[in-house]
């Protein structure tokens, strides 16, 4: 279980305003949580205190009851570019988070192919990510994050930069693959039709500072498919969340 | 390929340049023709190939290997150590500007004409670049590339190694490619001032027999050689940097 514990937090650059001020806010081991915002809100803020590329001023950040500064490899970030390293094959910047954590070679190896075939480019293991479509590269990069071992995965946008209808089938593929794996994922996104169709409960932020998060429960059984969005219920959500968003929008 | 047709013609075309006002001056030791400069280039091939071009380039290969490894030494030493890059780097930059050629007659005072001189010249002609381009290239890695790392727990040494130095290969390549060039210049314009062999030693016999198409001669040579090892080393860059950088 995730846990932040009345988080103070200002960045120690630009405006010293605070971006989170007394947060508390929980996730269950095994979830699938998005994080909606209007953009500038503080989400990505919020994945680089769990990643501990920052410090907080107040409160605590735990993991199953251990304050994250004392732990490691907890969690395993993904970020919205795919950022693959163009010099290395598809299968090295597979392995990278475990050459990193010097895992023996042949294990490396053994993991990143079974990486590969679970989402579905084995094919592509010896080449360059320059050979492969934007979908394809967003998919080794998931792979990527599953070898960096962690069972709290930490998703930032990661499909805001595809075509629509590329969007869509890695919708439907990222599901089957939490289905598959029973990680915990925090999805960040800006798209309210993705965050209902993924998750079973929606963490909505709003105001500066963040004081504290709406849930909103996606009460729709797995494994979902899209006719189930037109469900009048869903609708509904759909549109109070975007009302949500908008006067938060209107509010800064 | 068009852009390289066109380059060809308008090259031949200044030759056929020279040739014509050649041909209207007509005085040997003012202007000779290009045939004129290819004859007393045979003529002395063997003395110009089996001792000046040796001479010359024994200096360029010394001095662009010590620029090799100061480079390298003071771009890693300057990522390491933050206060030495605050310390040294604006520097630097400045003396980029420097003709460092100018600086022959102190060397020469100092040294005597000794290969010595030499050497350091092209050291000043092509260590600056080096440096500076590695430098830049290290810290070319994107943030979030670093902070991804960082993430999966790399410390500084893993990030350098797997990120930096891959990063900063294509700026080393650059430097290179400007730096090695002007060291075979370098060389040969600081024989000028006194040395037992070399191409700009050989020039300067001629110039004071006036004999002007053997002073031209070492000069085709410099020109060629220095065209060879851009294009040599363009090759060795293709071979090693098959990607695109956008870390
Ligand atoms: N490194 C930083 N230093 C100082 N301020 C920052 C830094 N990163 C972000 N901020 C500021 O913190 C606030 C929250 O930024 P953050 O990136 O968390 O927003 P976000 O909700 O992820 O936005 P988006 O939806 O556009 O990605 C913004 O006002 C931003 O300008
Ligand atoms: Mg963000």
């Amino acid at each position: 279980m995730l846990e932040f514990k009345n988080v103070k937090f200002i960045y120690k650059s630009g405006v010293k305003e605070p971006i989170l001020e007394n947060l508390s806010f929980k996730v269950e081991d095994g979830e699938f949580i998005s994080i909606v915002g209007s953009s500038g809100s503080g989400k990505t803020t919020i994945f680089r205190i769990l990643n501990g590329l920052e410090d907080i001023q107040e409160g605590s950040v735990e993991i199953d009851g251990q304050d994250i500064r004392g732990l490691k490899n907890y969690s395993s970030y993904m970020p919205q570019k795919d950022l693959l390293l163009p010099w290395k094959t598809i299968e090295k910047n597979v392995m990278l988070p475990m050459s990193i954590q010097k895992v023996d070679k042949d294990l490396q190896k053994e993991r990143a192919i079974e990486m590969l075939k679970q989402v579905g480019l084995e094919e592509y293991a010896n080449k360059y990510p320059k050979d492969l479509s934007g979908g394809m590269r967003q998919r080794v990069a998931f792979a990527r994050t599953l070898c960096a071992g962690a069972n709290l995965l930490l998703l930032d946008e990661p499909f805001s930069a595809l075509d629509y209808i590329t969007r869509i089938s890695l919708q439907e593929w990222l599901m089957k693959q939490w289905l598959d794996v029973k990680k915990t994922i925090v999805f960040i996104t800006h798209d309210v039709e993705e965050a209902i169709f993924l998750s079973e409960k929606i963490y909505v932020v709003s105001g500066r500072p963040i004081t504290d998060i709406e849930i909103k429960e996606v009460d729709l059984p797995y494994p979902r498919t899209r006719e189930m969005l037109l469900d009048p219920r869903i609708q509904r959500l759909k549109e109070d969340l975007i009302d949500k968003l908008r006067t938060t929008e209107e509010e800064e | 390929m068009k852009k390289r047709l066109l380059a060809v013609g308008f090259g031949i075309f200044l030759i056929v340049l020279w040739y014509v006002i050649a041909r209207i001056i007509d005085t040997t030791f003012i202007l000779p023709t290009p045939f004129e400069v290819l004859a007393a280039i045979r003529n002395n091939f063997r003395e110009i190939m089996t001792v000046h071009f040796v001479a010359t380039m024994r200096v360029v290969l010394i001095g662009s290997l010590i620029s090799l490894v100061l480079g390298l030494g003071f771009a890693t030493a300057m990522i390491i150590n933050s206060s030495l890059e605050k310390a040294i780097y604006p520097i630097l930059t400045i003396s980029q500007t420097i003709p460092s050629m100018c600086l022959t007659p102190i060397l020469v005072m100092w040294f005597g004409y000794t290969v010595t001189t030499r050497v350091i010249v092209v050291v000043l002609m092509t260590f600056f670049s080096i440096t500076v381009n590695v430098f830049d290239g290290f810290n070319a890695v994107r943030v979030e590339t670093r902070e991804l790392l960082s993430t999966y727990g790399a410390n500084r040494k893993q990030i350098f190694w797997t990120l930096q130095v891959p990063t900063a290969l294509p700026y080393f390549f650059t430097a290179l490619k400007v730096s090695i060039p002007w060291a075979v210049v370098a060389a040969s314009v600081s024989e000028w001032f006194g040395a037992q062999a070399g191409l700009g030693h050989f020039s300067k016999e001629r110039m004071l027999s006036l004999d002007v198409p053997g002073l031209l001669a070492p000069l085709v040579v410099v020109s060629i050689t220095a065209l060879a090892i851009t294009e040599l080393i363009k090759f060795i860059e293709r071979k090693v940097v098959t990607w695109e950088n956008d870390i």
